[in-house]
């Protein structure tokens, strides 16, 4: 089936299931509801394009990191640790919007980095390092919330002013988008990393070669994923507390980023969607459902799009 | 006190055991479930849903592993009937199940439900059907079929091996152990009581572990109680060094160290892993 036919299809399919899904909770109506508050009420619209903006930033990274196949699941850990270390310059440290940006793509790289690197000189498998980290980080995380960073009788931070809006959110996404798309149709390396993935042989002869390729595109996905966490931290999460799960931004972009078939242009509709659907699921969550019914309803719209492309 | 450090090494080493366990024989299939996480998920929701509605251990336990099954079902159907690559399928599976597993538990959360008390004969019987599958996997027809599909797929298919029942009955050993590994953390580890993110990324580790034992029933035995043997120390480890997140982080900071060693080790010994899967190079 076509792609465009593909998305419709898988874009029909998850509201259905949504639909099916809140029998167990509040029921079909306040699901219908979500999606209509989500698409229409203002502030759910601010929240969801800066949510698609984060997914949209993280997975411009992937892109390139899949294409050259280094398969990292870390951007996970890479976004919550990023947003981290900028929430730590800026309400701890005193370091202003610089020193935010800088101190979370340092964190950011240093885990991209590791990852690509256990893959490359010790031939770790990338899908089950970088989700070590993602826990490993997550605990960091709750260490840092509920020691150094506590602020009062609870266990959490200090909270800064969001700022980051819709507008330089989505232009932000925009920009990132567009760096992905360049670095890959109109660069050497870009030929490098495509090549990396489906024909790593080709690769290694003609272009600087896979493991070059893959150690390269850690550094312009970290970066994205720092980038990520910034507009998470502007936009979205002010302050942090003890994470139980993983936050799922990462996860999420690493659907947005097989759905748009690892096409830079296409993650911009396709995280759009994603981020509709999480706004619906906000609403769903005042009514006792759980917020990681958007994770279901995110992966059931994979799902029903990989089995449409093949039919 | 031995009675207490060997107990809380059985509450881990159980589920993980059981989750590597089916793991390690789809892998020797030439598949890869990422998403034993999201069938543990899932397994502990249902599972726990049965037991506090009918006080049944037996009832969650069936349930939970029939959730997994389902799952796994869902898996092995993508990859080998919709052509989907596998390591997509497997993330599909882990984010379906955990958001499934969420869906289904709230509606239980914090109700409590049976206990597993008996952690000594469930012990013992994961420890013979490690002995066994490894007798099955090494020394009958139907196990070397299995490994053969894991080395060549297409060879083995044209030798006549039927190979999407083996893989479609692997697919079901894994699922099922995974369902059963995540109800047993809910009946075992944390008193018959569900709560979100009640897997605490165990599956993940149990992908770890089955390159650790190196996909064999034996090692991946031995690999568990290694880690289990570790993770079950956390309290001390916490008191030891005052940072608690760190001693929760242990069986991952552990099972990344030994992958970065055991891998790179395996390399140089020589060993080969089953060719259609982890074989990088």
């Amino acid at each position: 089936m076509r792609r465009t036919a593909s998305i419709g299809v898988a874009v029909l399919s998850t509201i259905i299931a949504g639909i099916l899904l809140s029998v167990i909770g509040p029921g079909p109506a306040a699901f219908v509801e979500g999606l209509i508050k989500a698409a229409t009420t203002p502030s759910l619209v601010s929240y969801s394009v800066i949510y698609a903006a984060i997914l949209v930033a993280a997975a411009s990274g992937l892109v390139l990191s899949y294409r050259a196949g280094l398969i990292t699941i870390g951007v996970e850990a890479q976004v919550t640790a990023s947003a981290v270390a900028a929430l730590y310059a800026l309400a701890y440290a005193g370091l202003g919007l610089p020193g935010a940006l800088t101190l979370a793509a340092i964190v950011s790289l240093a885990i991209g980095i590791v990852i690509a690197a256990l893959r490359v000189y010790l031939d770790v498998n990338e899908i089950l390092s970088s989700l070590m980290i993602n826990y490993i980080v997550l605990y960091m995380v709750n260490g840092l919330v509920s020691g150094p960073l506590r602020e009062g009788a609870f266990t959490k931070t200090r909270s800064i002013e969001a700022f980051i809006g819709p507008l330089e959110a989505g232009l932000a996404a925009v920009s990132i988008v567009a760096l992905s798309w360049i670095l890959l149709e109109r660069t050497s390396l870009g030929i490098s990393l495509r090549a990396s993935g489906p024909a790593p042989r080709a690769a290694d002869i003609y272009t600087i070669g896979r493991a070059r390729a893959m150690l390269l595109s850690s550094l312009p996905q970290s970066l994205a994923a720092a980038a990520a966490g910034l507009i998470l931290l502007g936009g979205i999460q002010t302050v942090f507390t003890a994470l139980k799960q993983p936050q799922g931004y990462g996860y999420a972009a690493v659907l947005v980023s097989w759905m748009a078939e690892l096409s830079p242009t296409t993650l911009i509709p396709v995280s759009l969607f994603f981020a509709w659907i999480a706004g619906a699921g906000f609403i769903l969550q005042a009514y006792g459902m759980p917020s990681s019914l958007v994770l279901l309803l995110q992966s059931i719209a994979l799902a029903v799009y990989m089995v449409a492309r093949r039919l | 006190m031995v009675e207490i450090v060997i107990s809380a090494v059985l509450t881990t080493l159980i589920p993980l055991s059981l989750a590597a366990l089916g793991e390690a024989v789809l892998e020797r299939t030439g598949r890869v479930n990422l998403g034993v996480d999201g069938l543990m998920a899932v397994g502990a929701a249902v599972g726990a849903l049965a037991g506090v509605e009918t006080g049944s251990l037996l009832a969650g336990l069936a349930a939970g592993a029939l959730a997994g099954g389902v799952g796994s079902l869902s898996y092995i159907i993508l990859t080998d009937r919709l052509g989907v690559n596998m390591i997509v399928a497997g993330l599909l599976v882990f984010f379906a199940g955990i958001g499934l597993g969420d869906l289904v538990g709230s509606k239980i959360a914090g109700r409590p439900g049976p206990v597993l008390t008996s952690l000594y004969t469930t012990a013992a019987t994961i420890g013979i059907a490690a002995a066994a599958l490894h007798l099955i996997l090494y020394n009958t027809v139907t196990g070397t079929a299995l490994r053969v599909v894991g080395e060549n797929p297409a060879a083995a298919e044209e030798r006549g091996v039927p190979v999407w029942r083996l893989r479609l009955s692997a697919a079901l050993v894994q699922g099922v152990s995974a369902g059963l590994a995540g109800y047993i953390m809910v009946a075992g580890l944390s008193y018959g009581k569900w709560y979100s993110g009640v897997t605490a990324g165990l599956g993940w580790v149990a992908l770890g572990i089955v390159i650790l034992g190196y996909w064999t029933p034996i090692g991946v035995l031995i690999a568990s109680t290694a880690v289990s043997t570790v993770f079950s120390m956390r309290t001390q480890i916490a008191a030891a060094t005052g940072i608690p997140p760190l001693a929760d982080a242990i069986p991952y900071i552990l099972v990344l160290i030994l992958l970065a060693a055991g891998t790179h080790l395996y390399e140089r010994i020589g060993l080969r892993p089953p060719a259609s899967i982890w074989r990088r190079r």
